[in-house]
């Protein structure tokens, strides 16, 4: 993995998750659609679904990644460490209005991923 | 039969009369032997009965249901009563333990002070211990002008050694009593006090004392033997090891690096005011401990026993000290409140002073003879320093209403009246200010004393380790670490980005510990810390990251690394 190590102990750990969950996962995956290349922390894939994970230990570049998702046309999850986070990148993206298709993008703390999984 | 059927008038004026002490002059005397001999005449029986007909004329038109107290002589001014008399006692009446429970502004130090101005010049030594404030230095005009030089020892200037064995004591029996006062004071886990005594006794060989050598250990040299002592019971060890060492960094060299120290035996002949004030709570303990106990010990080694007193300690604000809360929690509180019931036989007086009875150690009122009560906070207050000394519901109802700073409840240790009684002490003078210049000025008295410092002044708790760390600031050259800070950044290190509890058991320490290292590792740059939410409520996770001071502090141990 390309990011520090909290970065990468949050991958870690949600890719766990998702295999858990009979997931194929991949890390730094590379994306390719619409003539645009993308790298995805995560990619999970199960039958027919398929989710990209961001994951974001700051707020800095949250807006990027969501317009790369959005360009590929994924499923983004952006897995974030604490409530706080969670709620910066909510109101960032909503100010920025990036988020138009709400469905396409959730921002989840890690603690939840596993329930996120359950419901789907 | 009752005494009614048997007494006639005159017997039971007598018998009232006594109790009031109204016979207490020759011609009284003379009355009652009259009385014994059935020799009254018809003037006899008059006096007698005018007598006690006055005094119970003013039993009866007095405010205050105390008794008139039958104090008039001694050597001590106790106080005034409500008319101004002087109540008197013999100053031998504080050869003992006393106690005075008054709550904040209400006269305690000005009471100790004026009984200390009235004992000095009595007695061979006297120590005014401060635990809170700095007003017994105020005293230092007042004795000069009675010719008596009082010392003022201020916090960081003591020079002592807890490990120096006092005057006429077996270093066998020494190392168990400071043995357990460490536990007691360091508040250590009971299996602690056998390795410190063993380390301590090894010392002692070590050093030549068990055969007459006068080159005492210190505590530094008994934190570094149990440090080295690595087969020790690794709570005891580690326990000794943090409480030790957050003395060892308060009070450093300076004051506990003598091989020889102030001889408690010398400085017990001595007119001293000791300072704890900015000690920490643990070190106040460990001095007042050290210096009270090694002179007990020292007398009781002495063999003397009920000699008249030559030592007055006065001990203010020692509410923390003797707290019951600590006893019960801690491993048995303090070594003077097991001492303390010993201080009338061996000449020396102990007067404690505290805020309130709430928390106060069951064995104080126990052991104390002399209890003083001034205004305090609560009635709970009043009921439980009224039970002390027998007082009644009416008196303690008084009290409660009545108390204004300055008057006090008393009741003496010994002779005929050992009622309690009212009394008020006088304001002090406004006293002169003692600089902390003049107060080092009055320590030159003990250079007399023989002191002999240790060779190191730069003893570090930590092994001290060159870190060459361009990422720490650049002031910050050398990095030390301790026992248990190389453990946890050791267990950091090699288990990173685990949450925080995970590390005590991977290093082997205490939560406390852990809690202790956390700012410090994150100040020094050793690791960096994140929070993850475990759920939707409650703390966060914390994770932490080590960085590169923290590795190569731990890469730049070997030796230590292979010892583990």
């Amino acid at each position: 993995m390309r990011g520090k190590a909290f970065h990468n102990r949050i991958a870690e750990e949600t890719k766990t998750i998702f295999s858990n969950h009979h997931w194929q996962v991949y890390t730094e995956h590379r994306y390719r659609k619409n003539g645009i290349t993308t790298y995805l922390d995560l990619f999970a894939i199960k039958g027919n679904q398929t989710i990209a994970c961001e994951i974001e230990t700051t707020i800095r570049h949250a807006i990027d990644n969501t317009l790369k998702a959005q360009v590929a046309g994924l499923v983004l999850w952006i897995i974030v460490p604490t409530r706080t986070l969670r709620r910066q990148i909510e109101r960032k993206l909503e100010s920025s209005g990036v988020t138009e298709n709400r469905q396409s993008i959730k921002t989840i703390l890690l603690s939840q991923v596993n329930t996120e999984l359950n419901l789907l | 039969m009752k005494n009614d059927d048997i007494l006639n008038d005159i017997d039971k004026k007598i018998l009232v009369g006594s109790k009031m002490g109204v016979f207490n002059n020759p011609l009284g005397r003379k009355l009652q032997q009259l009385h014994g001999l059935g020799l009254l005449d018809p003037w006899a029986i008059g006096q007698i009965n005018k007598r006690v007909d006055k005094q119970l004329r003013k039993e009866a038109f007095r405010a205050i249901p105390f008794k008139q107290p039958q104090l008039y002589s001694g050597e001590l001014i106790l106080g005034a009563d409500e008319k101004h008399h002087p109540i008197k006692s013999p100053v031998q009446y504080m050869n003992a333990g006393s106690l005075l429970v008054a709550n904040t502004g209400s006269g305690k130090t000005t009471l100790v002070s004026y009984y200390a101005t009235q004992i000095a010049h009595r007695v061979k030594g006297m120590w005014l211990v401060d635990i809170r404030k700095k007003e017994f230095r105020l005293l230092k005009t007042e004795f000069s002008n009675m010719g008596i030089d009082l010392i003022i020892v201020r916090s960081r200037k003591f020079k002592i050694n807890p490990l120096q064995v006092p005057y006429h004591v077996d270093p066998y029996e020494y190392a168990s009593t400071i043995a357990d006062v460490l536990v007691k004071v360091l508040n250590l886990p009971h299996r602690a006090s056998v390795l410190l005594s063993s380390s301590i006794i090894n010392m002692y060989k070590k050093f030549n004392i068990l055969n007459g050598g006068q080159k005492y250990p210190t505590l530094f040299h008994l934190f570094e033997a149990v440090r080295n002592n690595r087969n020790a019971n690794s709570q005891s060890r580690q326990a000794i090891l943090d409480n030790l060492e957050a003395i060892l960094l308060a009070f450093g060299t300076e004051m506990l690096g003598y091989y020889r120290g102030w001889p408690v035996h010398e400085l017990a002949k001595r007119h001293i005011v000791f300072e704890l004030t900015g000690q920490p709570e643990a070190g106040k303990d460990l001095v007042l401990n050290y210096l009270v106990v090694a002179e007990f010990i020292s007398r009781i080694s002495q063999g003397i026993s009920n000699r008249p007193m030559d030592l007055w300690m006065s001990i203010d604000e020692g509410q923390r000290l003797f707290s019951q809360k600590k006893e019960s929690i801690g491993h048995g509180g303090n070594s003077i409140t097991d001492l303390a019931g010993l201080v009338r036989g061996i000449g020396a007086g102990l007067f404690v002073s505290v805020l309130t009875p709430d928390d106060l150690s069951n064995k104080i009122p126990a052991i104390t003879s002399t209890k003083l009560i001034g205004r305090c906070g609560s009635i709970g207050d009043y009921n439980a320093a009224g039970q002390f000394m027998g007082l009644t519901k009416e008196q303690i109802f008084w009290c409660a209403h009545n108390m204004v700073p300055g008057m006090f409840v008393g009741q003496v240790s010994d002779g005929p009246w050992r009622y309690p009684f009212l009394y008020t002490v006088p304001k002090m003078k406004q006293l002169k200010v003692v600089t902390d210049h003049q107060a080092d000025e009055s320590l030159k008295s003990l250079d007399s004393l023989d002191v002999e410092p240790v060779e190191f002044s730069n003893w570090s708790a930590n092994e001290r380790i060159e870190v060459s760390n361009n990422t720490v600031h650049k002031t910050q050259r050398v990095v030390g670490l301790t026992d248990s800070e190389f453990r946890l950044l050791k267990a950091i290190v090699d288990n990173p980005m685990l949450s925080s509890s995970s590390y005590i058991k991977l290093a082997k320490i205490s939560p406390n510990t852990l809690k202790k290292l956390r700012p410090i590792f994150i100040e020094k740059d050793f690791i960096k810390e994140h929070t993850v939410d475990s759920s939707t409520r409650g703390r966060s996770k914390r994770i932490w990251e080590p960085l590169d001071a923290g590795k190569q502090a731990i890469a730049r141990i070997p030796q230590f690394n292979r010892s583990k």
